[in-house]
């Protein structure tokens, strides 16, 4: 019996060419099974651990690049106009962070949390036939912002073949809608306003109102009033450019315009923080419980007319350490702790974004059966829900707006991190006029390394502390009020603190917000 | 509601969910770079810049493919141009044509207490033949796909693993 070349032998073991011989012949068989043999041992001495997808390599690959960013300000004080502007808009803005809609909010007319895509994308297309320049020109921007998810109902509608290859070469995104149950007339009737200060207001509160605000701003496309339609026609732009996270807040802004020369020889990042604080006026404060030992990490830097807030970039990187502005101080931590919900609209793949609107409306429903399963699915999707969850924390009534807050620090602790604008705790109450004062009491403090007793009791402050807190406080302030001090002192920390009566009680965020915001 | 499991590349290709076929194959591809580049830091780069790419391109996936063998030739491509940066001599030209000499399977090779000098003796593979050992052993790739990866035929993909195996053997003669 003649018997197998080796060649052959591999071709039937490899499945290049099976061979019937193999299996009766007991030699080619013994050949075949020693190179089986060597298979499995040649994949034993190869099989390793999987490596798992970083989490920031997969959003920065799927999330959409955010757009240039706008040349540094030239060095310049804030101006008293611009001061008004951003008083105004914070107004507006804390009403809606922090006011939990009441239950006798009447619904609005339109909820635009559960449009079909398709039909979407149809009404986007008839506008590119509108009369008015504004809508056709907002419309084609949009379907610019859907890109691939709007190419194909264009090339059925025979549009504009450079539109739709313009949306082609484009990621197939979709915005995220969140339901809303919320009344926006009152708002619309501001931004109609001739007077600027109720304009701005008004603007400021639609543009928070994200999707929810679409209707009424399509509407005003329409108005007499050049500025009304202008006003409409920007902030319908904004809410079609995927990636935009551009609003920054007061301090941001000021650190991103202040520019400053610094010589940093090896210095503390304690000494670091006193001498910026003292130099630009700027409260700062470090996260002793990412940042050990804050004292011994050593800053060797030298800057001349840097915007301070890449100066700060330049000295925090090289030690793995980030800023983040948690209101009224420049909070110094380490990068993913301290998570802000970014500004603009929400945009995914489309399958994603659908996805998570499917899950925002479940955790919306009256029905409880579907509240525990969306809540789990929502704090899977990590932190491109947190948007979704705050617009919809803004929207709905009091019980489906905690249900998305609870959420949202769910996914912040899955990440060991905690949310700056996440309003909980004392935020949520409303509060005595002696317990607002207290709370807006101006404060300086020196990084003394003093504990969080020790701290309180030098201010004055009542207060009763119900869950250890370990760590050594480090700040360096000047006319902080002592809200943001407190806030900045418990939730790095995975604590909260609320009143009662005048006592400011420190506890840990779970049993603050099981007590409070039920 | 479906899980990733239950999902095939095209489904998830078609509903374009990047982050799920990031996730997917983030684990074969990084896996593939680290042993052919000898390192979790060039790995690491590598896998990011295949994902990169296989992004950017995904519109120009054809339905029906292998998204597989896809991801695999973009990551292939790319460790092989980084490679020719560092080493610059060209390859054997008689490569593709003859399948070796065969010697037998050595059994010293079997044993589990020679598993580490068996994963370090393909380290030392020329990169050509590395590839085709990782692709097939570490990563399960049966030949067709292994030659849909790399753009060649299924007869060079079995020259290059019979030449590879010579080659281990010779190592443990």
């Amino acid at each position: 019996m003649s018997h197998l070349p080796p060649a052959e032998i591999h071709d039937h073991v490899y499945g290049f060419a099976r061979s019937p011989h193999v299996e009766t012949c007991p030699e080619c068989r013994r050949a075949a099974e020693a190179v089986e043999a060597e298979r499995d041992a040649l994949k034993d001495a190869l099989a390793g651990d999987r490596a798992e997808a970083p989490y920031e390599l997969v959003v920065k690959l799927t999330r959409i690049r955010k757009p240039r960013a706008a040349a540094p300000a030239p060095r310049a004080a804030v101006s008293i106009a611009g001061l008004a502007a951003a008083v105004a808009f914070l107004a507006g803005l804390s009403w809606l962070l922090f006011h939990k809609p009441s239950a006798t909010v009447p619904a609005a007319p339109a909820d635009s949390g559960n449009v079909p895509r398709k039909d979407e994308i149809d009404r986007l297309i008839g506008f590119l036939k509108d009369p008015n320049p504004l809508r056709r020109e907002v419309a084609e921007a949009a379907l610019q912002a859907y890109g691939g998810t709007a190419a194909d109902r264009l090339e059925k509608a025979k549009s504009n073949p450079a539109l739709v290859d313009a949306c082609r070469g484009r990621a197939a995104l979709a915005p995220v809608r969140v339901p809303s149950r919320i009344d926006v007339s009152p708002w619309a009737a501001a931004f109609e306003s001739p007077l600027k200060e109720k304009h701005e207001e008004g603007s400021a509160v639609l543009r928070d109102l994200g999707f929810a605000a679409e209707p009424v701003l399509w509407g005003f496309l329409d108005s007499p009033d050049t500025g009304v339609r202008e006003r409409a026609a920007g902030l319908l732009r904004r809410l079609y450019t995927p990636g935009l996270d551009t609003l920054s807040d007061p301090l941001e802004l000021k650190l991103r315009s202040t520019r400053a020369t610094f010589e940093f020889l090896d210095a503390s990042l304690t000494d670091l923080i006193e001498f910026i604080a003292g130099t630009i006026g700027t409260s700062f404060g470090i996260d002793t419980r990412a940042i050990e030992k804050p004292e011994d990490r050593r800053i060797n830097l030298s800057v001349k007319d840097l915007p301070v807030e890449n100066t700060l970039r330049l000295a925090l990187e090289s030690h793995g350490l980030a800023f983040v502005a948690a209101g009224d101080l420049v909070l110094i931590t380490k990068p993913g702790r301290a998570l802000r919900t970014p500004r603009g609209p929400t945009w995914l793949e489309a399958a994603t974004a659908r996805k998570m609107e499917l899950l925002v409306d479940a955790l919306a429903s009256p029905d409880e059966g579907r509240h525990a399963k969306a809540a789990g699915e929502l704090a899977e999707m990590g932190e491109d829900a947190l948007g979704p969850l705050l617009q919809a924390y803004r929207l709905l009534d009091p019980d489906a707006a905690a249900r998305c807050s609870d959420v949202r620090r769910r996914i912040a602790a899955a990440s060991g991190a905690w949310l700056v604008d996440e309003p909980f705790g004392a935020d949520v109450r409303r509060l005595t006029t002696a317990q607002k004062d207290l709370l807006n009491r101006k404060i300086s403090l020196t990084p003394s390394g003093k504990s969080l007793d020790e701290t309180l009791r030098e201010l004055n402050v009542p207060f009763e502390r119900n869950a250890p807190c370990p760590w050594k406080m480090c700040f360096a302030a000047r006319d902080l009020r002592l809200a943001w001090f407190l806030r900045a002192a418990t939730r790095p920390y995975g604590l909260d603190f609320y009143f009662q009566g005048d006592t400011v009680v420190i506890d840990t965020a779970a049993r603050v917000a099981e007590a409070f915001e039920k | 509601m479906e899980t990733l499991l239950e999902t095939t590349d095209e489904e998830l290709v078609r509903a374009g969910d990047k982050a799920a076929l990031i996730r997917r194959y983030y684990g074969p591809v990084f896996g593939l770079a680290r042993r052919l580049l000898g390192g979790a830091d060039g790995a690491r780069d590598a896998a990011q810049e295949t994902f990169a790419r296989a992004i950017a391109h995904l519109g120009d996936f054809q339905p029906g493919r292998s998204f597989r063998a896809w991801i695999f030739s973009i990551a292939a491509n790319l460790i092989r141009d980084l490679h020719r940066r560092r080493h610059p001599a060209p390859l054997d030209p008689g490569i593709e044509e003859t399948i070796p000499e065969f010697a037998p399977p050595d059994a010293r090779m079997l044993r589990e207490e020679n598993r580490e000098r068996l994963a370090a003796a393909v380290e030392r593979l020329p990169l050509d033949l590395k590839t085709v050992v990782a692709l097939h052993f570490q990563e399960d790739l049966p030949p067709a796909e292994i030659a849909e990866a790399l753009g060649i035929t299924p007869n060079a993909v079995r020259i290059r693993l019979y030449r590879a195996l010579a080659a281990l053997r010779k190592e443990f003669a």
